[in-house]
């Protein structure tokens, strides 16, 4: 048996035009490795091939090259598909069919019987906060119930392995921390997660492992705490500015920008901080905040994007 | 089977409450008022023989025209949607993950489209029928295999429309479906002004274009299933019996065969496009 839900290598998309002469490379010789059981970010800037990559890893689109497997098997096996659950980032249902009859249809696709059914609907919508609205047409839903309602859908038959395509891009505060809360419960059973989300805060809470995407290719990818341990980062502010200061700052770190009296470097580890903020005082300066944090996957995500451009 | 079943069962449900049998009523009201008219039209010679035997036969076959014309668009509105607006608007994604096949949602889709379209020709030549016999006090029992194929009509171009679903555009799979339409409308005309005006490239032409879209093997079909009302005066002109040769049996195989090919073909493009 393999450890990997999800595994590609190599993997390429191209899209051609013929008309315009243009070819775009969506996705650039990616190698993932998803590891089961775990809450997986998949992560990039807008057109970094996040979309492209779920999509080819569903069947629905054919890669140029290279090769993945689910769960060891190729998406073209039955078997591997019963085990995969999908919320597509551009969600929308058959709307003249009610929240019960979607997921009774969409449970009989996915090759549950009716008895097992008649079980899950309800619960599934109970787990989504839809059971008030199950005999209700999918189109009064609002846009965050329809993303419920998807959320349902892609959890209903119990896969093992559930994408999430924007999960959260329709909904409220509270709906957030109810998917959120969903996800762990989700991780809690052994499933694994494989979250594609703008809402880097909501990744860093749930996520074990990331992978950043930029132009196709994969620039960062490994375990979350290990990624954001590489450098921490101090905010500090002086009474008044001092070249001096700033001299003995930059012999112990790099300066990642400066504004007057305030500052932030970067040390190479947590034991550096407290060296920084002796030289900072024997250099003269005179501290008014000295802020130390660990960097958030936003700032990793921002720097990672930034370096490679 | 059972993907085949469940994608036939929603799209026929969606199509009900898509309310499109308000489309369906009014085409009906639209066969009933035609026989009327003819009525009143013969009515005005009530006392002609000629009129009176020569009208609800008329009535009856340009009626099948209009019937076919009606479930023929059905057939395309309804498949148009099927595939590429299901694409456009992003439902098919939660269904291709499944463990289905790509052949089976076609394969559904087309059966779901096809018994509503069916359904409602078959409803609206009965009532071509039951009018006919209702105003005119004449029944064509003799004609019954002509509704047959008739029901052939939106078969033919609902098919055609869902393979073009397959691949294009909703408005490019609209667009391509008229055209084919229009040119498989136009064999006829090319074919009268090639005999008429002795045009040998207006024939070749027409003889051509029957093998894209075989509608005319159809029409033959139809009018050699109601030859026998079709009045003498006209039967025995030349020019008719030089536009209309009855079709030979090979020529109906082909209809059936073509259909079959493109399903085939609509379920092999798709099974290979990116979603």
């Amino acid at each position: 048996m393999t450890e990997y839900a999800v595994e590609t290598h190599q993997l390429r998309k191209v899209y051609r035009s013929r008309l315009r002469k243009q070819v775009v490379v969506a996705v650039d010789s990616l190698d993932l490795k998803v590891p089961q059981g775990c809450v997986f970010g998949f992560l990039g800037p807008n057109g970094a091939g996040k979309t492209t990559t779920i999509m080819m890893l569903l069947g629905n689109v054919y890669p140029t090259s290279g090769s993945f497997r689910i769960f060891g098997e190729a998406i073209s096996s039955m078997s591997v598909r019963r085990r995969i659950g999908f919320l597509p980032e551009k969600f929308q249902f058959h709307d003249l069919l009610t929240a019960e009859e979607l997921l009774w249809f969409h449970g009989r696709l996915a090759g549950m019987d009716r008895h097992l059914l008649a079980r899950r609907v309800p619960e599934v919508l109970e787990q989504v906060g839809l059971s008030e609205r199950a005999r209700s047409r999918v189109r009064e839903f609002s846009k965050g119930m329809q993303q419920r309602l998807g959320i349902a859908q892609a959890i209903l038959h119990d896969p093992d392995l559930i994408i999430l395509d924007e999960p959260t891009s329709a909904l409220d505060p509270l709906g957030r921390r109810d998917v959120r809360d969903l996800i762990l419960h989700l991780k809690s059973r052994g499933k694994t997660i494989f979250l594609n989300s703008h809402l880097l805060s909501e990744v860093e809470m749930v996520c074990d492992e990331v992978a950043i995407l930029r132009a196709g290719r994969v620039q960062r990818q490994g375990d979350l705490d290990m990624l954001l341990q590489v450098h921490p980062v101090v905010d500090v502010e002086l009474r008044v500015p001092s070249e001096r200061v700033m001299q003995a700052v930059r012999a112990v770190s790099s300066v990642l920008s400066e504004d007057g009296t305030s500052f932030t470097a970067e040390v190479q580890s947590e034991e550096d901080i407290p060296m920084l903020a002796r030289c900072i005082i024997e250099a003269g300066g005179e501290i008014m905040r000295f802020v130390p944090h660990r960097e958030s996957l936003e700032d990793l995500f921002v720097r990672v994007v930034e370096e490679t451009k | 089977m059972r993907a085949v079943y469940l994608i036939a069962s929603l799209t026929l449900k969606e199509t009900l409450r898509r309310r499109l049998w308000i489309a369906s009523l009014l085409a009906s009201l639209a066969v009933v008022g035609f026989v009327f008219v003819a009525k009143l039209g013969a009515s005005v010679r009530p006392n002609d023989p000629i009129v009176q035997s020569v009208v609800p036969r008329i009535t009856l076959i340009l009626g099948l025209d209009v019937v076919k014309f009606f479930g023929s668009v059905m057939a395309m509105t309804l498949a148009s949607g099927a595939i590429a607006l299901e694409i456009e608007r992003g439902m098919l994604y939660a269904i291709l993950y499944k463990p289905v096949h790509r052949y089976q949602v076609v394969l559904g889709k087309w059966i779901g489209v096809l018994v509503f379209a069916l359904v409602n020709t078959l409803f609206w030549t009965v009532l071509l029928y039951v009018s006919v016999r209702v105003m005119m006090g004449k029944s064509y029992l003799e004609t019954w295999r002509a509704p047959l194929v008739v029901l052939l009509y939106p078969i033919l171009f609902g098919t055609l429309t869902l393979f073009f679903s397959t691949f294009a555009s909703v408005g490019l799979t609209i667009a391509l479906s008229i055209i084919a339409a229009g040119v498989a409308w136009s064999e006829k005309p090319m074919r009268e002004f090639g005999i008429v005006f002795d045009i040998d490239t207006l024939l070749n032409v027409a003889n051509n274009v029957r093998w894209f879209v075989p509608m005319n093997h159809l029409r033959r079909w139809v009018l050699e299933e109601m030859m026998v009302i079709v009045p003498e005066r006209m039967l025995a002109s030349q020019r008719f019996q030089a536009f209309e040769s009855p079709p030979r049996g090979w020529e109906i195989g082909y209809v059936f065969g073509y259909i079959a090919v493109v399903l085939a073909l609509a379920m092999l493009v798709f099974g290979k496009r990116d979603v």
